[in-house]
């Protein structure tokens, strides 16, 4: 049907981590940048069900689209806006709800996105830190939506001598299965500086805002700030072209 | 911009630590440069301007004028980019967008294929280069893990009895 209506294949690109503070709009912000780097373009979608004002997807990029999951009437804006959309991928920031609640919403959403006659990929983020709850949220999340989607498995705040929950003895057998069963692609993200991640939030503003210096906040645009931003985005560049076979259509 | 010690990136420190063991040889400013060319370039890489690397590199006893030092990367570091204007600013790594290019249509020549379609071209295109970029990351990921050249022999506890 897709191919009847003359679309090309999309992927949508999601987070799916029920736990908060594991940095998954960080992540997404800054993927959001990396499409934006290469030749794929990207409609973002802030999906977080909470209305936030700060550190949001929507206010870190104006033009993404607002449509808050856990609402029945989102799946048509959406759907609407992708079939509309010469863009590549839909990136849908979705935050941090309770799975009980997220999942059974997401399955709906999912079946009515398959029906539309696009021609969709997904690919179901994993944002873990050093937290157990983000891993076994990670690890809910696969049993509910087994191999309808690609994973990546993002060990963020990655320092060394902290181990990523994923690594977690308590989890070994779990994780082991759901490595077997999906074959995730795993990549890491460097430990940032907290003050830096905090103000980014507060503040409104991305990466790349900060490595170029495009913000007119004094801290953010001392010297070792705009290393760090750099330095951090050059890396999580790296790793998403690593996992470039699952990230586009 | 001037970058204190304790907040320069990994690249950066290597850079002139490896500088720092082979000061004797700083006056050979070329030469030093020149077997130096992998770790200049990682530094580069990341993000950091000529300036700021020039400017880490004089701490540790490099002689040469910022001016000499960028004439000497431009030939040493760039000789495929000699057109190129040496700029101190840098563009963010890897987001310079290659122009399409036409390439040949594999089994297009050949009736009874249908061509593909602008995205799809596009789309390998765009693969093609990642593709070669992650080649390049991994490379530069290796050169950046310490080489073994001291293997100190196996420590024998005393015993206990």
């Amino acid at each position: 049907m897709s191919a009847a209506l003359g679309m090309k294949p999309k992927r949508v690109v999601f987070p799916i981590a029920g736990k908060g503070g594991v940095g998954k709009t960080t992540v997404m912000a800054t993927l959001a940048e990396w499409y934006a780097s290469t030749a794929y373009t990207a409609e973002l979608f802030d999906m977080d069900p909470d209305n936030k004002a700060e550190g949001c997807f929507k206010a870190l990029f104006a033009k993404a689209h607002k449509l808050p999951a856990l609402e029945s009437w989102t799946y048509d804006r959406l759907l609407g806006i992708s079939l509309e959309s010469s863009a590549d991928v839909i990136l849908a920031d979705l935050g941090a709800a309770q799975g009980h609640r997220m999942i059974p919403w997401f399955r709906d959403f999912y079946k009515v996105m398959q029906e539309s006659g696009l021609d969709l990929r997904w690919t179901a983020l994993g944002v873990v830190d050093a937290d157990i709850a983000s891993a076994r949220s990670v690890i809910e999340w696969g049993s509910e939506l087994q191999n309808t989607v690609d994973y990546v498995i993002v060990h963020n705040h990655f320092q060394d001598g902290v181990a990523s929950s994923w690594e977690n003895p308590k989890l070994e057998p779990d994780v082991a299965a759901f490595r077997e069963a999906f074959s995730p692609v795993e990549i890491r993200m460097d430990a940032r500086r907290p003050d830096l991640q905090q103000m980014m939030r507060t503040m409104n503003v991305t990466l790349g805002d900060v490595g170029e210096r495009k913000t007119n906040v004094p801290q953010l645009r001392a010297p070792d700030m705009t290393l760090r931003a750099r330095t951090y985005r050059f890396r999580a560049f790296s790793q998403f072209t690593e996992a470039r076979k699952v990230l586009l259509p | 911009m001037y970058i204190a010690h304790d907040k320069r990136p990994v690249e950066l420190k290597t850079l002139t630590d490896l500088f720092s063991t082979r000061i004797g040889a700083s006056f050979l400013k070329s030469r030093a440069l020149k077997a130096l060319l992998p770790e200049l370039k990682d530094a580069h890489h990341i993000g950091l301007t000529w300036k700021e690397i020039w400017e880490a590199l004089k701490e540790c006893g490099y002689v040469g004028s910022y001016r000499q030092f960028a004439a000497m990367i431009r030939k040493l570091a760039l000789p495929d980019q000699t057109s190129r204007r040496f700029t101190k600013n840098l563009t963010p790594p890897f987001v310079e967008k290659e122009k399409p290019k036409p390439v040949a249509q594999i089994g297009a020549t050949t009736s009874g294929h249908k061509e593909k379609p602008e995205w799809q071209i596009q789309r390998e295109q765009e693969m093609a280069r990642l593709d070669r970029e992650a080649e390049l990351n991994r490379q530069r990921e290796a050169q950046l893990q310490p080489k073994k050249v001291f293997k100190p022999s196996v420590f024998v506890g005393r015993s206990e009895d």
